[in-house]
């Protein structure tokens, strides 16, 4: 608010001024997005056969669904659910737990696919030649470690100092 | 929050799409294109790039989704036409930025699940993913710009966007959403349920939120990109290839099964054709061999985005092009004896033809050419993409001007 006020009374001429330049870069923004976009729907219809072109809004649309629809509440209903859970623990723990799920979920999410892609692919033994469930596997491990020995130190330092000014109350 | 996750979002598209570019052009350049042939790493550290800002993008799109989802629910969901059209717009920019890495990343191990071709797909929607970026950063520039004069710090109310933990930004939106009348039923009981849930400290919630972005990104990162980063290697435990790890030591792209080439390759009566001003020349590879051999250091670097050094032993392009009498601005058309597949018939720009470094190689890490790295013979040339690096070489031709 003070920021807002000082802008405003400092340089009250220039306010308007500065819209219009602001307006100015905005509009040449978007019709500069536009042309873009339009070149890359030209490019899309000039190079792939139309019979392909439902295939792709398909994918786009499926894309926003599964998104929007079931991977963002799930992901939500999990934060609200362990903040209800983890009351007693303690915000930060909360948040390393937290924390340990979505980076072991976004790393499978890259990494189950290629696990998929297993059965499907194989005429090239150069392509996919690890043991990537396993890997997966030892990496949750590790991170699981992790994630618990933050976890762990956190939760005594909270501890401690909760000791401490209890005792320097009492 | 948005404008931090937003701004290292924007910025990996923008590199995404730039050597995206690049690489396009490089596969398919337009009349009067030419490239630099150095440093000779140049498409391994481009094409690389690439790939590491695509995966990148995992972790960066999902934290900017998460932070966003509120605004999904904004309440009257149209306010104008122009509300319509931008919130029309972010539905395809989230959309298409979600297929755009998904069929990236799978494109990567060579599966092709979806029913449209790659390469042209990826091609088009990376134009229209970069003008969604240009209309979406257009329309937020005031919001972005203020943000940019003064980054907020954690302690700060945050009353910008959104608030200071993302979590709690969604019960603000939540009251904007339904005002203070409340829906009975089993939908106000759960939004009582979420909004009864304790919210850790804005501070802690803020911190633990970037971390967790920062450390899923270093992740995704760290454990594949050793597929072309050498110092990497050894965390490289996700990526679909491996340094090292094919005949001879290099991955390979194509196998001669794929390619249907073996029977041809094998051939004893196999020579390679130079053509120039309509004359043809034929080297058998005993001829080849007996001409004066270079030996050069070069990565093989794919468009899937990994890359291998080797030492490629062989022919200069530039001799063989002298001893056929072709001029120094002359481009070539190279043949492989595959007979189908996109990448069959090429085009190598003169810049290239002329480089010291190009070869038609024989030989790889001291040995004779592997079957599956091109025997009898293989372009090898420097910052050039693995598909323009013509296996199983059958013919050469000058394109004269």
């Amino acid at each position: 608010m003070s920021d807002q006020l000082s802008t405003d009374s400092g340089t009250p001429t220039q306010q308007p001024e500065e819209t219009r330049v602001m307006r100015g870069i905005r509009l040449g923004l978007i019709g500069l997005g536009v042309a873009l976009l339009a070149w890359g729907a030209y490019v899309m219809l000039d190079t792939v056969r139309v019979t392909r072109l439902p295939g792709v809004a398909l994918w786009i649309v499926a894309a926003i669904i599964l998104h929007d629809a079931i991977l963002a509440p799930i992901v939500f209903l999990i934060g609200v659910l362990l903040r209800r859970g983890g009351q007693r623990i303690g915000g930060t723990v909360v948040v390393v737990i937290q924390g340990f799920i979505v980076v072991g979920s976004i790393v499978s999410l890259v990494v189950v696919p290629v696990i998929v892609a297993l059965n499907y692919t194989g005429a090239n033994p150069t392509v996919l030649p690890l043991d990537y469930g396993l890997n997966l596997a030892v990496f949750w491990l590790v991170l699981a470690v992790l994630a618990a020995g933050l976890a762990a130190w956190l939760y005594s330092r909270t501890k401690r100092a909760n000791e401490r000014s209890d005792t320097l109350h009492s | 929050m948005a404008t931090v996750i937003g701004r290292l979002l924007g910025a990996a598209f923008l590199i995404c799409f730039g050597t995206g570019l690049y690489s396009h052009f490089l596969q398919d350049p337009l009349p009067g294109m030419h490239f630099a042939t150095r440093p000779a790493y140049l498409y391994q550290f481009t094409q690389g790039t690439h790939i590491i800002a695509g995966i990148a993008c995992f972790p960066l799109l999902l934290a900017k989704l998460y932070i966003v989802f509120p605004a999904l629910f904004a309440w009257p969901p149209v306010k104008s036409f122009w509300n319509f059209l931008e919130r029309a717009s972010i539905a395809l920019f989230v959309g298409i930025s979600l297929v755009q890495i998904v069929i990236g990343l799978l494109n990567t191990y060579q599966w092709y699940p979806w029913p449209f071709p790659f390469r042209q797909v990826h091609f088009a929607l990376g134009w229209v993913l970069i003008g969604l970026l240009v209309i979406h950063i257009g329309v937020k520039l005031p919001l972005i710009t203020r943000y940019w004069r003064k980054a907020p710090d954690g302690n700060e109310p945050d009353r910008l966007s959104e608030a200071a933990s993302p979590d709690r930004s969604k019960n603000l939106e939540e009251v904007r959403l339904w005002g203070n009348t409340r829906p009975s039923g089993i939908t106000g009981r759960l939004l009582d349920y979420i909004d009864a849930t304790p919210v850790a400290p804005g501070r802690v919630s803020r911190r633990g939120f970037l971390t967790t972005v920062a450390v899923s990104a270093t992740a995704v990162v760290g454990l594949t990109a050793g597929q072309t980063v050498a110092p990497l290697d050894a965390a490289n435990v996700f990526a679909p290839r491996k340094k090292g790890v094919g005949p001879q030591g290099v991955p390979v792209n194509r196998t001669s099964t794929q390619a249907k080439v073996a029977e041809a390759a094998m051939d004893a009566g196999w020579a390679l054709t130079v053509v120039s001003a309509g004359t043809e020349h034929t080297f058998t590879r005993a001829q080849l061999l007996a001409m004066q051999q270079t030996e050069v250091r070069l990565p093989i670097a794919c468009v899937e985005g990994w890359s291998q050094m080797a030492t490629w032993r062989g022919v200069r392009l530039r001799d063989l092009a002298d001893t056929v009498g072709a001029d120094a601005d002359t481009s070539f058309r190279l043949i492989s004896l595959e007979e189908r597949g996109s990448f069959s018939k090429t085009q190598m720009g003169y810049e290239y033809v002329r480089d010291p470094l190009t070869l038609v190689a024989l030989e790889l890490n001291g040995e004779t050419l592997h079957l599956e790295h091109g025997y009898p013979a293989r372009m090898i040339a420097p910052g050039r993409p693995g598909v323009l690096q013509t296996k199983w070489l059958s013919r050469i031709e000058a394109i004269d001007a």
